[in-house]
């Protein structure tokens, strides 16, 4: 069976197509016309992935070696995410599948996350807990099946991946955030500046990043910050103990999630889990307290069209499809 | 030729079929926010059910509504990407003036849709003796340089005919939405292709007129 995968939520353009469940190509191009403005416009994006659709799709059938007429299915994402972009793929997609004759599967963007770590050979077992964590989510849910979710808790303000794009342009080095203060935190010293840890309530899975930006800002501020002569080792301290602050959150949630629930599996997925001190610190988390990590390889973390052939993949498996009048879905939930 | 027509532009979703014999086929539907829902229903009625004996996909190129025009362009790539089968991408506001005149039975007029913010999209339309068309040039234009336009021409054909009157109130239009047609898409998509003058479905893109400004906040 035969899958092509379109996403086109945000500022990635992706398609991929995927045979029998192993993914054959994965092509996916990162809109940089965002960057001179520090954050998507969605209008941008829309016009973007208008241009890019075509080439890219092609791209992914020409680098799996498949002729149009061997998909055997179209998946597309059609929420949550930008409207305008998602209607592109969707369009795309909806009409693509049609003109095949094969059915058309719409699928959930925060559903493929999760199932960007059933990609590889290794995969987790349900139930497990995983943890989304990108611009636009931060999500920890109970995974039971495929299709299957508990929502445990979410970001009650700003996503993690949203503060480090906040922070990132409070400092002056430039966006998409994450990968930047990554980079320089590597040569900072996480100790240097305690910025607070936000936990909530006891117990609570839920999560806020808000006011941790705040204190950032605050520090700056009080630090009498200037970006024209700011020290390449200060704005480093700065970045490391700022993104300690975050990784000390979401590993600990977690982790006391994984206990909560009682299981073994543990996932991470979304942009964030790109993050080098997240990873270090969830393998020796994973370690101590003798769970099974996944997280995806570097390409499926951010958005890509793997991922949505792989939940296109799984629902037709379960004989799920979706009718040809489906919409974008800007706000799209997790199902239950 | 048998080729299918898509008119997303404005609220009308409409698909229509021009095929070899003259046959003309069309389905309509005059409501905003619901094209991204019903156009491929409306092509799947059109078409019967089969995409056999189609030569090609025309759509409506713009200018419009952004949100129409994607969701009409994305679906004829879809289509075009699937069935092998080239793309014509036909100014709107021919389009709508060729299905005005002709309904109309006039050699003149003038187009003006709402761009928003205060401008207009407007074009003077004038057919010649012979039918040879002018070029239908779309301009970006305030309300007092449209109603200038509107003072030589036979007919107005316009979304926003309180802004009109507001200027001049002894002028008259005729509502756009009734000339928005699938059909005529499709009738002039085929001269098109006939001609050698389809698009580049890879690198298509609506005709958005106005670029798009980003407007920066203030920094921290």
């Amino acid at each position: 069976m035969i899958i092509l995968g379109i996403e086109t939520s945000c500022d990635e353009t992706s398609a991929a197509v995927l045979q029998d469940g192993r993914l054959l190509s994965n092509i996916t191009v990162v809109q940089y016309v965002h960057t001179k403005y520090g954050g998507v416009v969605p209008e941008l994006a829309s016009r973007a992935h208008q241009k890019l659709i075509v080439p890219i799709v092609q791209e992914a059938l020409t680098k799996a070696h498949i002729e149009r007429n061997e998909i055997d299915a179209v998946a597309a994402v059609h929420g949550p995410g930008l409207a305008g972009a998602l209607l592109v793929g969707l369009s795309f997609g909806k009409a693509l599948a049609m003109a095949l004759n094969v059915p058309f599967i719409g699928v959930n963007h925060m559903e493929a996350h999760i199932l960007s770590n059933f990609i590889g050979d290794r995969k987790p077992k349900f139930p497990y807990v995983n943890l989304t964590v990108s611009g636009g989510h931060t999500q920890l849910v109970l995974v039971k099946d495929f299709f299957s979710f508990q929502l445990l808790g979410e970001t009650v303000d700003d996503a993690a991946g949203e503060a480090f794009d906040k922070v990132a342009k409070m400092l002056g080095i430039g966006y998409p955030g994450g990968p930047l203060i990554g980079k320089h935190a590597s040569g900072g010293n996480p100790h240097a500046v305690e910025f607070p840890r936000p936990y909530l309530e006891k117990g609570s899975m839920n999560f806020s990043f808000s006011g941790l930006k705040t204190s950032v800002l605050y520090y700056l501020r009080k630090s009498g910050f200037d970006k024209a002569k700011a020290d390449g080792k200060w704005i480093a301290d700065v970045c490391a103990s700022f993104q300690a602050a975050v990784v000390d959150v979401l590993a600990e949630k977690l982790i006391s999630a994984a206990k909560t629930c009682g299981v073994g599996d543990i996932a991470v997925v979304g942009g964030v889990s790109a993050n080098a001190a997240l990873r270090r610190r969830l393998e020796s988390e994973a370690q101590r307290y003798r769970l099974n990590l996944f997280l995806p390889e570097f390409e499926f973390c951010t958005d890509n069209g793997a991922m949505v052939a792989m939940a296109g993949y799984e629902k037709m498996k379960q004989g799920i499809r979706s009718s040809l009048e489906l919409t974008a879905e800007p706000n799209l939930q997790l199902a239950s | 030729m048998a080729i299918l027509g898509i008119e997303t532009s404005t609220a009308v979703c409409s698909v229509g079929i021009v095929d070899d014999d003259g046959g003309i086929k069309e389905r309509s539907l005059i409501e905003s926010h619901i094209h991204s829902e019903k156009l491929l229903t409306l092509i799947d009625e059109v078409c019967g059910g089969s995409f056999k004996s189609l030569q090609g996909v025309a759509v409506s190129i713009g200018p419009g509504s952004f949100t129409g025009l994607r969701i009409g362009l994305s679906t004829a790539k879809g289509l075009c990407c699937g069935l092998g089968i080239p793309l014509a991408a036909v100014p709107t506001f021919q389009a709508i003036a060729r299905c005005a005149a002709r309904k109309k039975g006039l050699h003149s007029l003038v187009i003006c849709l709402d761009a928003k913010q205060g401008e207009y999209y407007a074009a003077s339309w004038r057919e010649e003796a012979g039918g040879k068309e002018q070029e239908c040039a779309v301009q970006i234009l305030a309300m007092p340089d449209v109603v200038r336009m509107i003072y030589d021409a036979d007919l107005l054909v316009t979304d926003c005919t309180d802004a009109v009157q507001k200027a001049d109130a002894s002028l008259q239009g005729e509502d756009v939405h009734q000339f928005c047609s699938g059909a005529m898409v499709a009738e002039l998509g085929r001269d098109m292709l006939e001609s050698g003058r389809g698009a580049d479905s890879a690198s298509c893109e609506p005709l958005y007129l106005k670029d798009f400004i980003v407007r920066v906040q203030p920094k921290i």
